[in-house]
């Protein structure tokens, strides 16, 4: 193959257009517009979606990453060798100030099931060079090994879980939510968002920045594509639906959601139908990885109702709330939860795979058999919808189910009875809790605390209270799922230790350790 | 589609201006409005220099201002998805009046009226202690003894306040009159309220006088105790009322503050003063 020249049309002005021919160091007056890196995501069986963000100064204060208000014509190439003398697809995109310069590139007539190089190009600055790949042709019965990330809070600590995912070279990346924090600066952290609580799309464009910007985040991003879902600090803590956390809907929240919806597709590598208009915004959606397995990424926050027994915000667990079985409260929404059990009973992959957002399985807080504590953010405060999944997967044969889920900042691994009344019933699928990739700090090893939510609930097998992130790898035979631990993330470089495996043979839904 | 904001309200109140304005429809870029404000009678032109604060919201309040009454202008300037500026609204002026505190003479107060809680009991952030010495919600607290800031709580908390048990806070100041004022008032000055923003009722005498509504604040009073220092994140706001004849007696008064609804409040002061 040629080697194909890299056409520069870039409408920089002054020092950047003097340098249009060939590489040059950056210089002051010329300063490196990826500084936040690039990503790949929502890979198909011949594309992709390209993203990239430019920002010089990516804390800039009005959230605009020191860009100017102008548009800048964007080069991409996409190679299937590194050092892109075998270009396949290349072309131009524009940044456009009105969507945070960001950039997406949706990719097409790629081969089915191979890994392709991409980089961009802005004046004479070349984008780092990242690996992607597309999904296996429809009857292909290819293993899927991939990571699976969760509540990466900048104030808890270092991405050191990132880093050791990319290690391992997954096929894709599972984002399960909470990637950024929206808090206001908390002094008291590991290290502290500058500025306040993320409120405008300024505000969350620099946040985003500010988490783009970590090396370790980088890193995981060149890896591989990314599939990701939101949980709720991609806005505000624990907000359902049209309700902010304290319970009531205002025109303020609206237009708060609007802003974290508009950021959040801004810095995610996203296709157009996820682009968000007002507070509409398509997050769920389907990926099938040949026959091996079909992923539905579930939004368990927009379409919500209003979590049960809602009290202004300050309790989330409840011992005596009846309105949870209320059989018309919706975690998914009518037309998510049509969409679901329909591709639940319409697939013919081997196995079905959930990520999504919150708690799925029963989680007794309380010990002893007369009284319950039970979340009201999690599927518990939802019962009827969780139990019609679940019973849909069920009545099609789909025992090879897992769930993935994040949230909750420890890793558990769960048997999904088919009635959580009757710990004798049958499993029927898998949950696996990553746990945070930061959120909450260092942890607890070995931590004695969460003895009595093993005993109170038998079918969750192991909890464990460190940092990391889960590995896991479906096949004909079986699925093994690798718990991943760091032991410190408030120090940068930890090293990573595998802390726990199971194994679920295909078709026998049943976690055994090993 | 047109960006300029209109609407502009401005209410003028001792010490503090609110501004209200219409929000523009979710079907334009707005991202969020910068508010502008000049110690003028006309319009001027929105800068950097003159940015007071920035929100998504349809409401500002702009506080901490001259004790001595002064003329303000505002223009509300949006800012889109882009980073563009939107034109300036058309200005609104307010005239602040004087507070009670200068042209008033003070009958009995507790507290300086200073922008700072810190005279107060438990200041700047011991408030633990307050709800375990009044763990049923109640305060009582008499000018006759020495300090009556020292023994008065620096926080009144209330029913959206967990820490506090979720009471709606009651204390009772009881005080001696020699005279009762001809034209009383009472100024009450707050140093911070909450993001709950909350109800202030008021019993004077057992009779029950208007409610006062609490701002919606920073939230950083519980911790921080003066308004000076620029990174504390306080929203000080005054109530500055009269009280109506026959409400006061000569000889013993006892005024009966309670948070009925929403978050603490953090006091600056409290007094009666003759207007």
């Amino acid at each position: 193959m040629s080697r194909r020249t890299f056409v520069v049309a870039s409408s920089l002005t002054g020092a950047a257009a003097a340098s249009l021919t060939g590489l040059q160091v950056a210089a002051a007056a010329d300063p490196d517009p990826f500084t936040l890196g690039v990503a790949s995501g929502d890979p198909s069986d011949d594309g992709v979606v390209l993203w990239t963000r430019l920002a010089v100064d990516p804390l800039a204060e009005d959230g605009h990453g020191g860009m100017p208000t102008r548009k800048i014509t964007v080069e991409w190439q996409v190679a299937s060798d590194e050092k892109f003398e075998s270009v396949v697809r290349s072309g131009r995109a524009v940044a456009d100030p009105a969507w945070g310069h960001s950039v997406h590139v949706e990719v097409d007539g790629l081969e089915a099931d191979r890994w392709y190089h991409y980089r961009f190009r802005v004046g004479s600055h070349l984008s780092p060079v990242a690996r992607t790949r597309t999904l296996p042709a429809a009857d292909a019965t290819t293993d899927l090994h991939a990571v699976a990330v969760s509540c990466s809070h900048y104030e808890g600590g270092w991405f050191t879980a990132y880093h050791h995912a990319a290690e391992e070279r997954p096929d894709v990346v599972l984002e399960l939510g909470d990637y950024i924090y929206e808090g206001a600066g908390n002094e008291d952290g590991t290290r502290t968002h500058p500025g306040s609580t993320c409120m405008s799309l300024a505000d969350y464009r620099r946040r985003y920045a500010l988490y783009h910007a970590e090396a370790e985040t980088q890193e995981l991003h060149h890896a591989a594509p990314w599939i990701v879902t939101w949980d709720d600090h991609e806005i505000q803590d624990n907000w359902a639906g049209i309700h902010p956390k304290e319970g009531v809907p205002t025109d303020e929240f609206e237009r708060r959601r609007a802003n974290a919806m508009r950021a959040y597709y801004e810095n995610m590598p996203l296709r157009k139908q996820s682009r968000p208009s007002g507070v509409k915004f398509q997050l769920f959606r389907r990926f099938s990885w040949g026959r091996t397995a079909d992923l539905h990424v579930l939004d368990t926050r927009q379409y919500r109702d209003l979590q049960a027994c809602h009290d202004g915000g300050s309790t989330w667990w409840f011992t005596d709330c009846p309105e949870r079985d209320d059989p018309d409260r919706t975690m998914l929404g009518t037309r998510q939860t049509d969409w679901l059990v329909e591709g639940l009973a319409k697939s013919e992959a081997q196995w079905q795979i959930l990520p999504q957002g919150v708690f799925f399985s029963h989680r007794d807080g309380a010990p002893g058999p007369e009284e319950e504590s039970l979340s009201v953010d999690g599927w518990d405060g939802y019962r009827a919808n969780r139990n019609l999944i679940r019973d849909t997967w069920a009545e099609h044969g789909h025992l090879n189910t897992t769930v993935l889920t994040g949230d909750v900042h420890k890793a558990f691994a769960n048997e999904i009875l088919a009635d959580f009344d009757d710990p004798g019933s049958p499993t029927v699928g898998i949950e696996l809790v990553t746990t945070s990739v930061t959120s909450a700090g260092d942890g607890v090893a070995n931590d004695p605390s969460l003895q009595p939510v093993l005993e109170e609930n038998e079918h969750i097998k192991w909890i464990d209270n460190l940092r990391g992130y889960l590995s896991a790898t479906w096949t004909r035979d079986g699925l093994t799922a690798r718990f991943m631990t760091v032991p410190k993330v408030t120090t940068p470089g930890a090293p990573v230790n595998t802390e726990k495996v199971f194994h679920v043979p295909a078709g026998e839904p049943g976690l055994h350790e090993g | 589609m047109s960006t300029t904001v209109t609407g502009v309200k401005a209410e003028a109140d001792v010490r503090q201006v609110q501004l209200t304005w219409d929000l523009l429809p979710l079907s334009t870029m707005v991202d969020h409005y910068r508010i502008h404000a000049a110690q003028t009678r006309s319009s001027f032109t929105p800068s950097d220099d003159n940015l007071i604060g920035t929100t998504i919201g349809d409401i500002w309040l702009h506080s901490g201002l001259a004790v001595d009454g002064d003329s303000w202008s505002y223009h509300v300037v949006t800012v889109d998805a882009a980073g563009r500026h939107g034109e300036p609204s058309k200005v609104v002026t307010a005239e602040v009046p004087r507070s009670v505190t200068v042209t008033g003479e003070a009958i009995l107060t507790v507290g300086s009226f200073d922008g700072k809680t810190l005279e107060f009991h438990h200041a700047p952030d011991q408030y633990a202690e307050i709800a375990a010495q009044h763990p049923d919600g109640v305060i009582d607290v008499d000018q006759a003894d020495d300090d009556t800031a020292a023994q008065w709580p620096y926080l009144l908390p209330g029913p959206g306040d967990a820490w506090a048990g979720r009471m709606a806070y009651a204390l009772t100041w009881t005080f001696e009159l020699e005279e009762v004022p001809t034209a009383p008032v009472m100024a009450i000055w707050l140093v911070d309220t909450t993001r709950l923003g909350g109800v202030l009722e008021i019993e004077v005498n057992g009779e029950s006088v208007e409610p006062r509504e609490l701002v919606k604040g920073g939230t950083a009073g519980s911790r921080k105790g003066d308004i000076a220092d620029p990174d504390a994140g306080l929203l000080p706001s005054y109530h500055e009322f009269t009280l109506a004849d026959g409400l006061l007696d000569r000889g013993e008064n006892s005024v009966v503050f309670t948070l009925a609804e929403g978050g603490w409040l953090a006091w600056d002061a409290v007094g009666v003063f003759e207007a």
